[in-house]
């Protein structure tokens, strides 16, 4: 599976503070790629270099085998793009802005988009400007859907949204995605996990993994150890697990690599008196805290 | 052109409003402007309104599709930059520029002009407007994302405005005219094209900014001595004018009243900066024309320096912003402000005045008879005497520029500021009419009259010195004024 994504070496300064660093990022085409990462992280960021919306400080882009500062209309004709901020153009029907943005898509598909304003039920006739944020939110995927785009890119778009509608947006990219990549930075961990074929996590402008999310989700195990009586923290404590709690003769770490045998022994290892090891598979929301909290502790 | 079109259409769905406000206003214009006295062509409410209109306009259009920011939706859909641009010179050629085409047109018939004969400057207007009026606010608008922003970066052509289109020069200010709109358009282009290829706003900004003040001081550091060599380039024959003789009129000079002899007041002046120097001038040995008269001369620009005794000198550098005026063939005024503590140092020295003076030699003497039609003149002008019932006042019009000859009504005489060196066809203004020689005349018993016209024939340039007299000899007592102290 070649890139249709792919970031090398790239850095972004605003003034003197560094946003993205030396970041190395690779969307398998044909996938649905997560960017998950706290408030700040550079996710934005990121995808606004990707679309050739900000230029990066140093470092390289590439879109669809393309330089990201050199997307050619032709390159844009195979990318739709949805942002929670992005400024429409509000004087506009709905019909009327579909109707404007089909001359520039040669795979236009009239049909889809009438299926799209059904299947979201967005009233043709009504101007952007008086549509509600998640109809708003709908008008800009359907007018994206609609050319069938090779590359959806998708930056928050659950962001504020009804339960109700983002369950309708992320049922159109499903179906979207049998035949597009989705690179889709978001917050909404539990509808991610739903869809997901990859995941990146971005923490400080530094991507701190990339891969599929049935690995992600393999190797990430809470750990419960129950000891005879309480014990200090071992020293030095395994780089792979991430820092413990401790509540009297309990401890609770997250292993970021786990494996049974390995973890088990290596418990036995740090620990005498080992009365309990209680091993649970954490969902994406939980993978997210832990590291969350952990880079925070870390900064 | 395809993609460009349906933005274009787009444009103007979007700005329906503003496009109908705008034609209305042009409409008004010309109705007022047909319909009004053909001593005043221009309305000015609306002449006012139009400029406004049309930078509403600009503004709308280019924002459209803002170019600073990242969150436009346009942005990252396959437009291409070059048909973007295309659609927007085309409403704004659509909405601004034809709209000012059609009612010039319409306005001049009323003047009795067809359209062959004004056709140059009827387009060359054009020109001007879209390389000085339009291109700039465009530019302007690309750096922009909203008509607050434009309307305060609008702001900052005012001082280009200021230095690039005055009239320092008088009837050679059309250089500096000409290399302000020149370099307003090349600066406008190259931002322009800056943002719609590479939308690198920061940095446009930035060049912004720099071609702004290149196109302002270059305006205001052009030195006369250039414009004078380059006006002299437009001279029509080769005309022998070695023996034409600038000097000081000694006879209005010893006629004239001085503030320190023959003032029975002493002015309490002290808090007055700049006590004013007039030297009288006349020129002398003017060459003769074609049909045996002498020329007519003009002066059209003045320099002044002082020397004075104890080897000081005002200014320190090349003077040559003095004021002057023409009393009629061959005597002129210079008159120039001077710093008081140079004055007071100085004044009862003797000093050297090195004068300069621009001469245009007028030529090519020819009359026409004014009633009360419209009558045209030479250089493209028309003239015509308005009724007792309307004031009896002469009015003369100018189509797209103020005229390139010398107007002679009987009895008075045109100004050089009222004639323009320019060989191009037209000025910029909003109005294709231009109105000079207004003069509140006499009343005429008898029409029709003969007013004489003139054509600049050569421009030269004569320096002279004034060796020996005290400066005290040159001031020009100020004008009256409330609080006098009495001579004891």
């Amino acid at each position: 599976m070649s890139d249709i994504l792919r970031t090398s070496g790239l850095t972004k300064r605003f003034r003197a503070a560094p946003v993205l660093s030396h970041l190395n990022l690779a969307v398998p085409e044909g996938s649905v790629y997560a960017l998950v990462g706290p408030n700040g992280a550079g996710k934005t960021t990121c995808i606004k270099i990707l679309m050739n919306l900000l230029r990066s400080s140093s470092g390289y882009a590439e879109v669809l085998g393309h330089d990201s500062r050199h997307l050619s209309p032709q390159d844009f004709a195979q990318i739709g793009y949805v942002s929670e901020n992005q400024e429409l153009p509000e004087w506009m029907t709905i019909e009327y802005f579909l109707g404007y943005l089909k001359p520039f898509y040669p795979t236009w598909d009239d049909a889809r988009a009438a299926e799209l304003l059904r299947q979201f039920d967005l009233p043709p006739a009504r101007k952007l400007k008086e549509l509600s944020r998640g109809m708003k939110m709908k008008a800009a995927l359907a007018s994206s859907l609609a050319y069938r785009p090779r590359l959806m890119v998708l930056d928050e778009p659950f962001t504020g949204l009804d339960p109700l509608v983002r369950d309708e947006l992320i049922e159109s990219l499903l179906d979207t995605a049998e035949e597009a990549t989705i690179f889709i930075s978001s917050h909404d961990l539990a509808e991610i996990e739903t869809f997901a074929s990859h995941i990146g996590y971005l923490d400080h402008g530094a991507l701190k993994f990339s891969e599929e999310m049935a690995a992600l989700t393999g190797r990430f195990r809470e750990i419960e150890i129950t000891l005879a009586s309480p014990a200090a923290i071992p020293r030095p404590w395994p780089t792979v697990w991430l820092p413990p709690e401790t509540s009297a003769a309990v401890v609770r770490f997250v292993d970021t690599e786990f494996n049974q045998e390995r973890t088990v022994a290596e418990i036995r290892r740090l620990w005498t008196g080992v009365e309990d090891i209680s091993v649970s598979p954490m969902p994406l929301r939980a993978i997210f805290v832990a590291l969350a909290k952990t880079g925070r502790r870390a900064a | 052109m395809r993609q460009a079109l349906h933005i274009f259409g787009k444009d103007v769905r979007c700005l329906t409003y503003e496009i109908v406000a705008t034609l209305a206003l042009v409409a008004t214009y010309v109705y007022f402007s047909l319909a009004g006295s053909r001593a005043f062509p221009t309305e000015p409410f609306t002449a006012i309104m139009l400029p406004i209109a049309a930078w509403v306009l600009i503004a709308r259009s280019i924002h459209a599709e803002a170019l600073p920011g990242t969150q436009q939706f346009w942005l990252t859909r396959p437009y291409s930059r070059g048909s973007l641009l295309t659609a927007k010179v085309l409403f704004l050629l659509t909405f601004i520029s034809l709209p000012k085409l059609v009612s010039d047109a319409i306005i001049i018939q009323k003047y009795g002009h067809s359209l062959g004969p004004v056709l140059p400057g009827l387009l060359w207007s054009q020109v001007l407007l879209f390389s000085a009026f339009i291109l700039p606010l465009a530019a302007l608008a690309t750096l922009t994302s909203s008509m607050v922003q434009l309307f305060f970066s609008s702001l900052l052509l005012l001082p280009i405005l200021l230095f690039g289109f005055g009239d320092a020069f008088g009837p050679m200010s059309w250089i500096v005219h000409a290399y302000t709109a020149a370099a307003l358009a090349l600066a406008s282009i190259v931002i322009v094209a800056m943002q719609y290829s590479l939308r690198r706003t920061a940095m446009a900004r930035l060049v912004g900014v720099a071609l702004g003040l290149v196109v302002m001081l270059g305006a205001a550091a052009i030195p006369v001595s250039f414009v004078v060599a380059l006006q002299a380039r437009q001279s029509r024959r080769q005309i022998d004018a070695s023996q034409v003789r600038v000097s000081l009129d000694a006879e209005r000079q010893s006629a004239r009243p001085i503030a320190s002899r023959d003032s029975a007041t002493t002015v309490s002046n002290v808090d007055v900066p700049y006590p004013q120097i007039y030297v009288p001038l006349q020129i002398t040995d003017l060459p003769q024309d074609a049909d045996g008269s002498d020329m007519d001369a003009r002066v059209i620009g003045t320099g002044l320096r002082i020397e004075a005794a104890d080897g000081t000198a005002w200014p320190s550098g090349e003077y040559l912003d003095t004021r002057f005026s023409n009393y009629g063939q061959s005597q002129m005024d210079l008159n120039a402000s001077v710093p008081r503590a140079f004055y007071t140092r100085v004044k009862d020295q003797p000093v050297k005045l090195h004068v300069t003076a621009y001469v245009t030699l007028f030529g090519h003497r020819r009359t026409t008879l004014i009633g009360s039609e419209l009558t045209p003149i030479p250089g493209g002008s028309v003239c015509f005497i308005e009724p007792p019932s309307r004031g009896n006042v002469r009015i003369c019009l100018g189509l797209f520029r103020s005229p390139p000859n010398l107007i002679l009504w009987p009895e008075r005489r045109s100004g050089p500021y009222e004639t323009s060196h320019s060989p191009f066809p037209a000025d910029l203004g909003v109005s294709p009419v231009r109105i000079f020689g207004f003069y509140p005349g006499s009343l005429l018993d008898r029409l029709p009259i003969a007013l004489v016209t003139l054509e600049p024939l050569a421009y030269i340039q004569r320096e002279f010195e004034i060796d020996g007299r005290p400066l005290r000899d040159f001031e020009q007592p100020p004008p009256p004024r409330t609080q006098l102290i009495q001579r004891p």
